[in-house]
């Protein structure tokens, strides 16, 4: 009797098929196991691999719609946009509004449209390499599509996967999406001048950003203000 | 709703497999999906029959899966521990010195052709 099934026709193994037959018809099981995100994954070792030589980084920035990482970055852009040559990739499913409000900045921006996508893969990422993004530049930013869920499962060749996360989307984000807040590599607190406004605690957040991603960095700030932004260009400059 | 993009690889990855072994259908599939894969089961449930429709070699195919819990290993006590999805701590000592050894995968397990 086959082992496998219980199947009373054969027993055949060879390699790591299991073959017997079924009446008239012949099965075989074959076992797999293959992650079904290497061909991403491997495109994004690529894209990892040109970047590091020509000695660029890649931050890849995540969060909810509306937490505030096109604001970030404008303001990221017209301070210290001279001193670090940076080009932006900007996803979103349709209009270019956030590309058009980074070039008023200053930035070097590429608008990506993924229209019934829901996140940036690495292939969309590969195709600007050497094109959009020449390799000269110190940094490249990836803005992705405002998503909780779909863009933590995409590596795109990124040295640092950065959560946003507001103030007014309350404390406890990261343990309704751990699989981001664990994966990401920093976690940026936005829009901490309207903390005074809010019933919202930083210390509860930071714990459950820790309850996930306990080795995370955590960096606060406020676009509007400027709070906590000299720490937000020291990351971004030592990286 | 990722899942979706997700079934088409698998499909474009089983279709490979197909033709490797040279057999004319596929008539299950088993996938191992990680607590932590940030795949979620019911919608890939939802978003396979779409990515096989039409489509030759699919006719009838089974979906099986198998989810897979998040197992960690703590280096604090020294063991291998079941945390909950939302606690990638140390369930027993809450230290974040750990490491995840199972359940951040999303695999295609084995197929039964034909």
């Amino acid at each position: 009797m086959c082992e496998d099934c219980g199947c009373e026709q054969g027993n055949r193994h060879y390699f790591d098929h299991h073959t017997h037959a079924h009446g008239e018809v012949q099965k075989k099981i074959l076992v797999i196991e293959q992650n079904i995100l290497q061909k991403n994954n491997h495109i994004a070792g690529q894209n990892k691999q040109w970047l590091a030589k020509h000695s660029m980084k890649a931050v890849n920035l995540i969060s909810s719609p509306g937490s505030g990482k096109t604001a970030l970055l404008e303001r990221t852009m017209v301070d210290i946009g001279k001193e670090l040559n940076c080009s932006v990739l900007v996803g979103d499913q349709q209009t270019d509004n956030d590309a058009a409000r980074l070039l008023d900045s200053g930035a070097k921006v590429k608008q990506i449209n993924t229209y019934s996508s829901c996140h940036l893969d690495a292939v969309m990422v590969k195709k600007e390499l050497g094109t959009f993004v020449t390799g000269d530049e110190d940094l490249l930013i990836i803005e992705n599509i405002g998503n909780l869920v779909c863009p933590a499962a995409f590596d795109l060749g990124e040295d640092e996967k950065i959560a946003l996360l507001s103030t007014t989307e309350g404390e406890d984000k990261p343990i309704k999406y751990p699989v981001l807040f664990n994966r990401a590599t920093t976690v940026v607190i936005t829009k901490m001048d309207l903390e005074p406004y809010l019933d919202w605690s930083l210390d509860k957040t930071k714990k459950y950003i820790r309850q996930v991603n306990p080795k995370a960095k955590i960096i606060c700030l406020s676009s509007k203000t400027g709070e906590g932004m000299d720490q937000w260009y020291e990351y971004l400059k030592g990286l | 709703m990722h899942e979706l993009s997700l079934a088409y690889s698998l499909v474009e990855m089983a279709e490979d497999y197909l033709s490797k072994s040279e057999g004319a259908k596929i008539t299950a599939i088993t996938l191992s999906i990680g607590e932590h894969s940030g795949v979620v089961p019911s919608a890939m449930e939802f978003a396979f029959p779409e990515a096989i429709k039409d489509k030759n070699y699919w006719d009838g195919c089974e979906l099986i899966i198998k989810e897979i819990p998040v197992k960690l290993f703590c280096s604090e006590c020294g063991q291998e521990k079941y945390p909950q999805i939302n606690m990638i701590i140390c369930p027993s000592c809450h230290s974040g010195n750990i490491e995840i050894l199972e359940g951040k995968d999303f695999f295609l397990q084995s197929m039964e052709v034909e």
